[in-house]
């Protein structure tokens, strides 16, 4: 099903402006009868949970894929018609999740990837004005140099404390850390256990502002 | 939140402050109409501007941004006054009945203990008279006049409504019928919920707002209840679960302090001492000696108790065999923060302009918009040698060292300019896949952990973050290869195994250790009542044991359940994703029936969750051992304390005294142990409730920036729009959503537009001591002059989520708030200010 640039306007633009918003006017259940035309083949809907606000309304990413399962192309993504929580609804945010990977092109209207997404590693070199595209290999390897060299010029190992005894203190002090709250849990996780491992001390997360 | 979103179904009575539900969590609403609609209930809404939401309450009144303990103290006088409280439930699951040491007192806004030339307090009057015994007094006829509730009782005593108003700017009438219809719910059949946000938390006094909270709700009866508590409508997917990792510098996962630099932090046995509730002063040298004491019980702990053994699994998970009862269990490698310093998010940035650190990770987050002060935040990075930034665009923070980031629409000598040859920070950008890209569980904002599953390839060369410390770490081990240096240890021997058989990384593998594993045959640890503290357990942070399982030959995670059934019909839908802690829907649920544990409180037997059952087996495997709770939710309690003990009536089991804390004992909070009203750092009037300004436990970074009232006249506040998200990168990069809101704009009254000659559609620029934005005027009635304490003060709103990137782009409205946070969360007060505003 394609929803068009106006469709979506049309239908949460209407619900803005409307009381509708907050009874979750943009009902999912039209638009999952749509979808159920277009299900003629290997149409995969896959459950999911909106990255926006934290209420957690469950949405379904209906996918087409080949023979072997393999992803052909997104969709739609809709409300999760099953999930206690939002019940097949979503609000405009929520509604316009397809858009986080693709969009319809402006006049032609072919389905494309959003050309926002940034699908290369970059590097901006010091003093430059512009990004160049890397590999992956490189940045990882050059990103590890640059922590090594930060963490192993300023670790503190041990540190005298106020009763005049030396306890071992493991930190640095010049490498930071920030966000993480759009991170799934298990990738917040390890992120926590990699830098507290390195001995970072400043790290902080959204939920402190 | 302490319950969740669809319990709000079942409330009688919703306060929401300091949150625009309607548009933020727009599924909230959709609940508390359910109850309107199937129950009569009442939505209130208090906040500076008519919103949405108030759109859609049965009562709106305005209050100043920034006076929320007016607002509330006068509520928690009125509730005594009227002798509203709900009696029962105060004098048996709250510390109303504990008698406070002679010496605490409060004077001229200042609590006892206060050291002027450190500016802070010391806390020792802040605390209970005690027994020979260290157990705490009580007088439950709540008459002794050193009791909490007396005390509570006199301090609330200068919040009568006339001032509380002339603080507030709240019409009296709309103050007294708000007041009438919460305060309603402490009726021992009733219950309210209060909703909150931002505008609640990002003050000077964030934290203590949020205990004045408490004490309503605690007064009230409302806590632990269907359709009560305190809930949190938190902004992020995630904040939840990434709060309960501790990517915060003051805790280690499972919210345990982090370690200092101090002597009694000094080793695993000094810290277990300081971090367990109760054991100061306890005989104890080592893990075993503790381990004796522990299982015979030690007064004033709480659940805490087993704090060791929550320490001592995490380090285990973190460090493996190098974590031996020999070495501390690798303790050691936990990196000690200097006691002295402060490494919250506005000091981070303090120190990164001062050129003290040279690399930063941008985990997907956008401080060039989102951060407090966002022209020093956007020069301090500057200031690093090297920073990464993982994310799906190259947003505002990611392009910081463009020529477009440092376009302003004003020349403003105070407000740095600088081109990208003067920028000699290294950026590497890393794309990171979208949430459906990859998969992995989020906790919601009621503790719900739901499960994430794959619905799409990640676009290009993007990678799930996951994917991305996995290959980072891989790389940063195989530099420090198997060097020697103690202080390359706890990379060295840092556990680190989450590959498959193919050399992809195995979400399954970091969930595990996450939740918990025994190290004998690596089976999950079925709760974290089975942790231990001898290293045969694992588990990276506690509050998720248990959300794995073993069953019929394999590993379940219950974040992926999808059993929508409800079968109490009070929306708790156990089987639906897993909640932290224990699958528990409503957190302190012992409070939903009566102290003897049997009878649900008088006409409230629909929302009983838990009861005590005297002939329920506590423990299959154990005929012999009767009487155990049981319920429709899981009982928030353990299971086999029985009439026989103390802590039967004892429901909030994280505090040590097992009560709900009206008088916030001891460190509980930094600047009191029960709230008081001081004015913002920027405020357009004096204190007249006490003899201090600011809140005096407040650090101020930044002294000469202080706005006053003479130059900006005007409050200035943020907030969000339904079809944006945070600082706008995961939405203004859509085009349906830039389209349906594509203009940084501010809200301002007809009155102050007309004073200012400003027409709705014009460009204006708002400025305060910081820097200058501009923005679209939006003139509206939704923002009314104050009347503050006879002074005629004008407030404006603004949207804080624009920047130069994306398909809709604008000024930051960050650029105009202070570098000044909460006294104890440290949180930057961006919800009030002074600016003054005029035509672009
Ligand atoms: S769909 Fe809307 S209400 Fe639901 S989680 Fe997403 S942003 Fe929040």
């Amino acid at each position: 099903m394609r929803v068009t640039r106006r469709q979506f306007l049309k239908v949460t633009g209407a619900t803005a402006a409307s009381l509708a918003v907050v009874d979750l006017g943009f009902d999912m259940t039209a638009t999952a009868s749509a979808i159920k035309g277009v299900r003629t083949r290997n149409v995969t809907p896959t459950p999911t949970v909106c990255p926006y606000c934290a209420s957690g309304c469950g949405l379904m990413v209906y996918s087409e894929r080949d023979a072997a399962g393999r992803f052909v192309k997104l969709l739609s993504v809709q409300g999760d018609p099953d999930n206690p929580i939002n019940q097949g609804g979503a609000c405009s945010k929520g509604a316009a999740m397809f858009n986080l990977r693709e969009i319809y092109e402006e006049g032609t209207g072919k389905q494309v990837i959003n050309p926002k997404r940034v699908q290369k590693p970059m590097y901006r070199a010091p003093g430059s004005d512009k990004w160049e595209e890397k590999d992956w290999d490189w940045m990882l390897d050059k990103i590890a140099d640059r922590i090594k060299e930060t963490r192993d010029s300023s670790f503190i190992h041990k540190e005298k404390i106020a009763d005049g005894s030396e306890i071992i203190v493991n930190r640095t002090e010049k490498i930071a850390s920030l966000g993480g709250s759009g991170l799934d849990n298990e990738e917040a996780y390890v992120l926590s256990k990699m830098m507290r491992s390195l001995g970072v001390v400043y790290l902080e997360t959204q939920a402190r502002i | 939140m302490t319950n969740h979103i669809v319990d709000l179904k079942n409330t009688d009575c919703a306060l929401i402050m300091g949150s625009n539900a309607a548009e933020n969590h727009p599924i909230s609403m959709r609940w508390l109409l359910k109850a309107r609609d199937t129950r009569g209930a009442k939505i209130i809404h208090v906040d500076p501007r008519y919103t949405r939401t108030s759109a859609r309450a049965d009562l709106y009144t305005p209050l100043r941004s920034g006076t929320d303990i007016a607002f509330l103290g006068g509520m928690i006088k009125y509730i005594i006054d009227n002798e509203l409280y709900h009696r029962d439930y105060v004098v048996n699951y709250t510390n109303a009945s504990y008698l406070i040491k002679d010496e605490f007192d409060f004077h001229d806004g200042l609590f006892s203990g206060w050291d002027k030339e450190n500016k802070k307090y010391d806390v020792s009057s802040w605390d209970y008279q005690a027994d020979a015994n260290g157990l705490p007094l009580t007088d439950p006829s709540l008459q002794n006049p050193r009791c909490v509730f007396q005390l509570m009782k006199k301090h609330y005593e200068r919040y009568d409504i006339d001032t509380v108003c002339k603080i507030t700017g709240t019409p009296k009438n709309k103050y007294l019928e708000v007041l009438k219809t919460f305060c309603a719910t402490g009726a021992p059949d009733k219950t309210g919920t209060i909703l909150y946000a931002m505008g609640i938390t990002q003050h000077t006094v964030g934290a203590q707002n949020i205990r004045a909270f408490a004490i309503v709700q605690l007064l009230l009866g409302n806590m632990g209840r269907p359709g009560g508590g305190i809930n949190a409508l938190r902004g992020e997917n995630n904040v939840q679960g990434a709060t309960d990792m501790a990517l915060l510098f003051h805790i280690i996962p499972g919210y345990v302090d982090s370690p200092m630099n101090t002597a009694d932090n000094k080793d695993l046995i000094s810290f277990i001492r300081k971090v367990t509730p109760g054991a100061a002063k306890l005989p104890f040298t080592n893990l075993a000696e503790f381990r004796e004491l522990v299982k015979a019980g030690f007064p004033n702990s709480g659940w805490k108790i087993h704090t060791s053994k929550w320490v001592v699994s995490m380090l285990k998970a973190w460090y493996g065999k190098a974590a031996t009862p020999g070495n501390d269990f690798a303790y050691h490698y936990l990196p000690k923060r200097d006691e002295k310093k402060n490494y919250s998010h506005i000091a981070m940035f303090e120190a990164m302009h001062r050129g003290e650190i040279e690399g930063l990770f941008v985990n997907g987050s956008n401080p060039v918009v989102g951060g407090p002060n966002s022209n020093k935040e956007q020069e301090a990075l500057t200031k690093l040698k090297w920073m990464v930034s993982i994310d799906l665009w190259a947003n505002e923070t990611a392009e910081f060292w463009t020529h477009q980031a440092w376009d302003r629409p004003v020349k403003n000598p105070d407000v740095p300019r600088m081109t990208p040859a003067e920028i000699g920070t290294e950026v590497f950008f890393l794309p990171a896949a979208a949430v459906y890209e990859k998969e992995g569980t989020a906790a919601q904002t009621g503790r719900w952990v739901q499960y994430r599953w794959k619905g799409a390839e990640p676009v290009g060369d993007s990678k799930s973050d996951l994917w991305i410390y996995n290959e980072l770490v891989k790389k940063i081990k195989q530099k420090y290869g198997a060097s020697k240096r103690k202080e390359d240890e706890p990379i060295v021997n840092m556990t680190w195994d989450y590959d498959d058989e193919h050399g992809h990384d195995d979400i399954m593998k970091v969930a595990l250790e996450l939740c918990g594993y025994n190290v004998a045959d690596g089976k999950p640890v079925e709760g974290f009542a089975k942790l231990a503290d001898d290293g045969s357990t694992a588990c990276g942070c506690w509050v998720y044991c248990g959300a794995m399982t073993f069953k019929d030959g394999k590993n379940i995670y219950k974040p992926q359940l999808r059993k929508k059934d409800d079968p109490s019909g009070l929306g708790i839908h156990p089987e639906w994703g897993w909640a932290w802690p224990m699958n528990r829907r409503i957190v302190y649920n012992r409070c939903s029936v009566q102290p003897d544990g049997v009878t649900p409180w008088p006409g409230d037997a629909k929302r009983q969750l838990v009861k005590w059952d005297p002939l329920a087996l506590a423990d299959p495997k154990n005929p012999t051992s009767l009487g155990s709770w049981v319920g429709v939710d899981v009982p928030d309690f353990i299971k086999t304390t029985g009439p026989d003990k103390a802590a039967f009536t004892s429901p909030f089991i994280m505090r040590p005294e097992g009560k709900g804390c009206l008088f916030a004992a001891k460190n509980s909070l930094k600047d009191g142990p029960f709230p008081e009203h001081y004015e913002p750092w920027e405020s357009p009037t004096v204190n007249i409730m006490n003899k201090q300004n600011l809140n005096p436990a407040v650090k101020v970074w930044e002294p000469d920036k202080q706005g006053t009232r003479d130059k900006y006249p005007i409050i200035g506040t943020t907030y969000r729009v339904v079809e944006h998200w945070q600082t706008g990168a995961l939405t203004r990069n859509l085009p349906w959503l830039a389209e349906l809101m594509p203009d940084m704009m501010v809200e301002l009254s007809e009155e102050l537009a007309k004073e200012k000659g400003i027409k709705n559609g014009h460009n204006v620029v708002i400025s305060t001591s910081r820097g200058d934005v501009k923005a679209v005027a939006c003139v509206t009635k939704r923002f009314k002059p104050f009347n503050i304490n006879g002074q005629y003060i004008h407030q404006i709103g603004l949207l804080w989520q624009f920047g130069f990137k994306g398909y809709a782009t604008g000024d930051p409205a960050n650029r105009l708030t202070p570098h000044i946070g909460d006294a104890n969360a440290m949180c930057p007060e961006y919800k009030a200010w002074l600016c003054d505003i005029r035509r672009a």
